[in-house]
């Protein structure tokens, strides 16, 4: 039986656009997921769909690459000091939880309302996290931009770092005592993120940040061993089930293992409060792009009326403004990487001068 | 002095060349093959380690080469790169009662 589904399942054939395509999109995404932890897969995925590959080979072939991915990531950042590997396990345990749960729902609704009715919610949950959350984010980076580039904990983390309700952990790169039991619905809810909208890190880095008070720097570093451990199991699945498509994986993987090494080696050159930015701003105009897709889902389910030509349009500005999302995000990371490094540059020819001078 | 650097940067080029043929030799092998690659790898099953081990391989190699040529470009992590420890406050004082030694009269 297992084989007949396989057959079925079709594998596209690469030509030289598709080559480039995936390899370009996976060094962007892998930009900046080094940069803020998490990302690309939300571009990737429907991106190897609109290439004509079937959504569960999509899904399958981009979390083969994402695990392996995030380990180099996770690497590269463990040798900065960014990472606390304690925090990332911990929350991965919880997430695994959350995987369970959001498979179950997406699987629900899946039989109750069909392939629309689940796009709808996928879209749905799109909207409301990435509006809230994002623009939460994006608000408190250009307050901290505005207060001199300085982080502080915020409220919430700190009244819950001083509730003593055992076990309690200390997580010694983060910086941070905390109940175990508060890690546990950002790590659930990280990983039913996953299961829904394919990226768990917006719901589990701006909850490290915001309600276990780390800093955005370790955070984002963190949520790298989380995607590694997450990203580990579910291909794992998906390999069992003969969904990977190992040609896409390692195009993809080409271009974001550049990619996730140059966002990781930008973390230590920007300020701070820039995660953020780049992570409000990417999240912000996602929702937007998944919004534009809702109309189609609601026609779909026969709840509205659309015209064919304004469909299409509105799926086409839903991808496009989806690739605008990674593109904008990464030229950001890159721009300050830039002035940082001319800054550094600068400095040292100072430096250099002012030796001379003593001399 | 100026030798030395010369001399270190050869070897840079050389490992990141060696590097980059090592990956290169990889996805040729894996892409010249594709019809039988694809044949075993999605076969399911225990044949699953297949994907899940290449993708290691992949990373090993190819992921170090691509770390060698960001280096060999001068782009590296600055000096500065240990985070500053988050000011959190200290949580609130745990007041256990202490052992008293109290003799009975």
């Amino acid at each position: 039986m297992h084989d007949v589904a396989a057959e079925t399942v079709k594998f596209i054939d690469l030509n030289t656009a598709n080559i480039l395509f995936l390899v370009i999109v996976g060094f962007i995404g892998g930009l900046v997921s080094g940069f803020i932890g998490s990302g690309g897969a939300f571009v990737l995925t429907p991106g190897m769909m609109s290439l004509g590959v079937p959504g569960t080979v999509a899904v399958a072939s981009n979390m083969c690459h994402k695990f392996p991915k995030a380990m180099v990531g996770a690497y590269k950042r463990f040798k900065y000091g960014q990472v606390d590997i304690k925090l990332g396990l911990v929350m991965a345990a919880s997430a695994g939880g959350g995987v369970w749960v959001g498979i179950n729902i997406q699987q629900w609704i899946l039989n109750q309302w069909g392939e629309a009715g689940s796009n709808l919610y996928v879209s749905l949950s799109f909207v409301i996290i990435l509006v809230v959350v994002g623009g939460y984010v994006f608000y408190d980076a250009w307050k901290t931009a505005r207060t001199g580039g300085e982080e502080k904990v915020c409220a919430l983390a700190q009244w819950l770092q001083s509730i003593n309700l055992p076990p309690m952990m200390h997580f010694k790169t983060a910086n941070i005592r905390i109940s175990m039991w508060f890690t546990l619905p950002i790590g659930f809810a990280t990983g039913m993120l996953a299961a829904t909208i394919a990226v768990g890190g917006f719901i589990g880095v701006p909850g490290m940040i915001y309600v276990l008070g780390v800093s955005g720097l370790v955070a984002s570093a963190s949520e790298l061993v989380i995607a590694f451990v997450m990203g580990f199991g579910g291909s794992i699945k998906w390999a069992m089930s003969g969904m990977v498509d190992i040609r896409l994986t390692l195009l993809i993987l080409a271009g974001s293992l550049f990619g996730v090494q140059l966002g990781a080696i930008g973390t230590t050159y920007v300020k701070e409060h820039m995660i953020k930015v780049v992570m409000g701003s990417i999240m912000l105009i996602v929702a937007v792009s998944r919004a534009l897709a809702i109309p189609t889902y609601l026609k779909d389910l026969e709840l509205i009326t659309v015209a064919d030509s304004t469909n299409k349009t509105l799926m086409t500005a839903s991808f496009l403004s989806m690739c605008f999302a990674l593109g904008m995000g990464a030229l950001i990371i890159l721009g300050a990487m830039w002035r940082a490094k001319r800054a550094e540059a600068k400095e040292a020819a100072v430096a250099l001068e002012k030796s001379y001078g003593k001399v | 002095m100026a030798k030395a650097s010369d001399s270190n940067r050869a070897k840079m080029i050389g490992k990141t060349a060696g590097l980059g043929l090592a990956a290169a030799g990889l996805y040729a092998a894996v892409f010249l093959n594709a019809d039988t690659v694809m044949k075993y790898f999605t076969k399911g099953a225990w044949y699953a380690a297949l994907p899940v081990a290449t993708v290691f391989i992949f990373s090993f190699v190819h992921g170090a080469f691509a770390s060698e040529f960001w280096s060999l470009m001068g782009i590296e992590a600055t000096k500065k790169a240990q985070p500053k420890p988050t000011a959190a406050k200290r949580p609130a004082a745990r007041k256990r009662p202490r052992p008293q030694l109290r003799i009975d009269t």
